[in-house]
């Protein structure tokens, strides 16, 4: 099966990779590619990091439970969880993360050895005019805060010694695609996304490197953070546009990707803490469009020249729905609504006493507090999360309508009235479906029945 | 006496009811003959019950499981039951009015205690019908809470 590398360049290269991997749980095709994610950010201590990697690591386990079968492996599923995901320690059988030594933690000043500068060498002078005393003092385990002109440095060494690549290099096949998702207006991503492409396409070693298929996504400014006077923090959104500018202007003439694709607002609708240490924002529109990009990418022809790409919505609104969304955005519409509606029923099945299924293929109180059930469960429930960060952030991606107890099932998506009236038409769908399971009897429960509630819901949302 | 026999059990003695006519040669005619197009006729009792019980299991678990709203739990099983039941009871009085002639004043009575009877069958043959549905490994949408095993 043919790979995607997927380097992750800073925090917004993780947060884009979040909704890459809530879309390929929902379902969203990547045209057969395999996803291998590799997180590119300094700033190991970062809880989005740590959310990422487990994230990845529960939807693993979940592929690894809806594919197992009794006596062999399965195909890949045909709806929820059709992606497989793999880490780079899992191509290389080892048990450890490969990015773990990517911190730094010393500062950028010591990086550079200049204490054992002389005051009066010209070097010093050179570093002085290049760099602040803040830059210098800077620890670089919470990455390069908006500074690119660190992380050029920085990062080229982390990349050049790194495990991660040469794991990277031996596993990286002919037919393989590799694309770099980063933001152009921090410190990170921007500065992380040029070095790379550079060294992919300068790897004239391993040709197969070289000559992949290149995709990207470069996040333009879509938030704005607390005036850094009031919080103390050395970033200062004020400058975004400004480095956007910047390095849109040096991006023009070096970097050279099949496919670059730019996802950004007009405007920084959404205001988040400044703490760079924390970085807790929740999920955005334009993560989400950016996490598209990959999926778009994928289902395309090896270019003749480098295309830029971007992406539009139909109306300026706040909340978007399909209508405001426009028709480009259906697929993904559809999908996250399948999976929400996958989440309610979630919710139901446990409790649904004399559903059919738990005599004919045993979905039965065991199953519901197994493990693979429970991680499932648990992943779903993660999707929702996202969703609702999704819908309430500014602007927000909304096509759902809340549905309150009791309330129809019909009006759950804004302006489309779906057939399905409550949760009964689609529990009737996953019954009808399971009679087709003699065909396949794998005995994987968990299997089962993903693939009856996907089959079930998309009875209902195929009119999408 | 043939099939009537099957509903014996909650009929009068047919001996001790022609017995009370014993001094009215007229009425004794009109209850032996009454007697004679019961059982007769109890041969369409029978397939009453039958096509009921039958019938209407099968609906249950191949047409009206097809149908939203949770139509596999017990209750609706139940439900339906009784439905079964009620349809017999109804089929057979109306059979029974039509096709049991006797000007017998306890016509109607006996006809409802057969139609008693009948419902009782026809739940009897529902209930059959069901467990072996249940243990057949044709596909239904309903809940096989009557199947053997796991």
């Amino acid at each position: 099966m043919a790979k995607v590398f997927v380097f992750c360049v800073g925090g917004t290269g993780i947060r884009v990779m979040k909704s890459v991997i809530m879309l390929a749980a929902s379902g969203m095709k990547t045209n057969g590619y395999d996803i291998v994610p590799i997180i590119i950010d300094p700033h190991v201590d970062l809880e989005e990091n740590t959310i990422l990697t487990t994230m990845v690591g529960d939807y693993i386990k979940i592929y690894k439970n809806a594919t197992s079968g009794a006596a062999q492996q399965i195909d890949a599923p045909n709806g929820f969880f059709n992606t497989k995901i793999l880490r780079l320690e899992d191509l290389d059988n080892q048990q450890n993360p490969m990015g773990a030594n990517m911190a730094e933690k010393k500062s950028f000043g010591q990086y550079l050895n200049i204490g054992s500068l002389a005051n009066d060498d010209v070097n010093n002078y050179l570093i002085q005019t290049l760099y602040s005393k803040e830059n210098l003092c800077n620890s670089l385990s919470v990455g390069f805060k908006g500074n690119p002109n660190v992380g050029t440095v920085v990062l080229n060494e982390m990349i050049s010694g790194a495990d991660w690549y040469d794991s990277f290099q031996r596993h990286c096949e002919k037919g393989d695609r590799v694309f770099i998702i980063s933001s152009i207006f921090g410190g990170t991503g921007a500065s992380g996304y040029p070095l790379l492409e550079k060294k992919i396409k300068e790897d004239e070693a391993h040709p197969q490197i070289s000559n992949a298929v290149l995709g990207a996504v470069t996040v333009l400014p879509y938030y704005s953070l607390d005036d850094p006077t009031t919080s103390g923090s050395d970033i200062d959104s004020a400058n975004f546009y400004t480095k956007t500018k910047a390095a849109l202007s040096y991006y023009e003439k070096s970097v050279k990707s099949d496919y670059l694709y730019y996802a950004g607002e007009q405007s920084l609708r959404a205001n988040y803490k400044n703490n760079e240490k924390e970085q807790k924002d929740t999920a955005h529109f334009v993560e989400l469009v950016a996490a598209s990009a990959l999926f778009d990418f994928l289902n395309r022809p090896r270019p003749d020249s480098c295309q830029a790409m971007t992406r539009a919505i139909r109306e300026n609104a706040d909340a978007l729905d399909l209508s405001t969304l426009g028709d480009g955005y259906k697929t993904i519409v559809k999908n996250v609504t399948n999976m929400m509606i996958f989440d309610l029923l979630l919710n139901i099945l446990p409790d649904e006493r004399q559903f059919p299924l738990q005599k004919t293929i045993r979905l039965d109180k065991e199953f519901y507090q197994d493990q693979p059930f429970q991680s499932l469960d648990a992943f779903v429930k993660q999707f929702h999360n996202w969703y609702v960060e999704l819908s309430e952030n500014n602007r927000g991606f909304a096509p759902l309508n809340r549905i309150s107890k009791g309330e129809k099932l019909t009006s759950i998506l804004k302006g489309i009235s779906l057939k399905a009236k409550d949760e009964s038409y689609y529990l009737l769908k996953m019954i009808e479906a399971s009679h087709e399971a003699s065909k396949n009897e794998h005995g994987n429960k968990l299997r089962y029945m993903l693939d009856f509630a996907y089959e079930g819901i998309t009875d209902y949302t195929d009119q999408i | 006496m043939g099939m009537l026999e099957l509903y014996k059990w909650g009929l009068p003695n047919q001996g001790a009811h022609l017995n009370r006519y014993q001094d009215n040669e007229q009425l004794y005619n009109m209850a032996r003959s009454f007697w004679a197009s019961l059982d007769s006729a109890a041969i369409y009792f029978m397939l009453v019950f039958i096509i009921a019980g039958l019938s209407l299991a099968c609906f249950y678990y191949y047409g009206y499981n097809k149908w939203p709203g949770r139509k596999y739990k017990i209750w609706h099983w139940v439900m339906w039951l009784l439905i079964t039941s009620g349809v017999a009871f109804l089929a057979t009085f109306i059979l029974g009015n039509l096709i049991v002639s006797s000007n017998l004043q306890e016509k109607v009575g006996f006809l409802v205690r057969l139609s008693l009877i009948n419902g009782i069958y026809g739940m009897f043959v529902y209930f059959i019908a069901s467990l072996v549905i249940c243990n057949l490994p044709v596909p239904t949408n309903a809940f096989r809470f009557l199947k053997f095993g796991k």
